[in-house]
């Protein structure tokens, strides 16, 4: 219930003379200024660089490129691979061929002698 | 455009005590009321803004001053009560040098009771009863209905009448005395 003993009118004055105006921080001018001082140097129209977003497929798009590049990496060393096993044999195959070959030549020389060691 | 150091220098000794005072009764820290105050002038020097008079300089000034200080009130939507005490403390220990015709005791009670209103009204009541504007003006300053102003000043009052019964009168009477 409102006080009958304080008007409206004397409620409203006492009220204006509690709410005057107090006095800005100590320095806030200067703040400010050195703040202004401190954008403007920035540039008033800085801006952050930021990369724009990735659209929702770039991932995906990211994604497929790496599986292929594994796969096709996995094919590169298995085709490596098929043709150094190639050519290993192929040595083998050489080099069987020229023992057998010298064998061949050493039985003939003694049998020449009057050794026979079968075959 | 950045406006002329020097205009702005001036600008800032003019309205530092309307800026801040705003922004002070309607955020209720000091802290918070100067960083809005600063935010304030900080975006007159940014913006550029075309001030046409002195007159539109202050509607200005006072329109972003109660955008961002209630913007600032509703981001810290809870307030701990002991921040309350200490706004009351640090404002009066700023202005105990402009020992005013009121005591301190009632200034702080009514400066407590107006921070217990909500927004709409609080800043209603800043605005008429702290910077003398009209109801029509700060209708045009919220881009309020002149109704709702009115009625938010009027009901702002009551509740601050009501809640000050039981202490402003023993104040009052040591005032008058």
């Amino acid at each position: 219930m409102p006080d009958q003993n304080l008007s409206n009118e004397e409620f409203d004055v006492t009220l204006a003379k509690a709410l005057e105006r107090v006095n800005a921080p100590e320095g806030f001018a200067a703040k400010v200024m050195a703040e202004a001082g401190r954008a403007e140097t920035k540039g008033p129209h800085a801006k952050v660089l930021m990369f724009p977003k990735a659209p929702m497929w770039l991932s995906g798009a990211i994604a497929a490129v790496l599986v292929m590049g594994v796969v096709v990496g996995e094919r590169v060393h298995v085709e490596h691979q098929r043709q150094e096993v190639a050519m290993t044999q192929q040595k083998f195959d050489e080099g069987l061929r020229a023992t057998n070959h010298a064998l061949d030549q050493t039985r003939e020389q003694l049998a020449k002698a009057g050794l026979n060691l079968g075959e | 455009m950045a406006m002329d150091t020097q205009q702005f220098r001036e600008l800032i000794q003019t309205h530092q005590r309307m800026v801040f005072s705003i922004a002070l009764r309607v955020t209720g820290e000091h802290g918070v009321a100067e960083e809005v105050a600063q935010d304030v002038f900080l975006e007159l020097y940014r913006g550029g803004e075309k001030l046409e008079s002195a007159d539109h300089t202050k509607f200005w000034l006072r329109r972003v001053t109660v955008n961002k200080a209630t913007d600032s009130l509703r981001r810290r939507a809870h307030r701990p009560e002991a921040l309350a005490e200490e706004w009351i403390e640090e404002s009066h220990a700023a202005n105990s040098s402009d020992a005013g015709p009121i005591s301190p005791a009632v200034e702080a009670r009514l400066e407590e009771l107006l921070r217990t209103l909500p927004e709409p009204m609080r800043v209603a009541v800043v605005l008429r009863h702290q910077e003398d504007m009209l109801p029509d003006e700060i209708a045009e300053l919220l881009k309020q209905p002149l109704a709702t102003v009115k009625s938010n000043l009027q009901r702002g009052l009551q509740l601050m009448r009501r809640k000050a019964a039981v202490t402003m009168k023993e104040f009052v009477r040591e005032q008058h005395a």
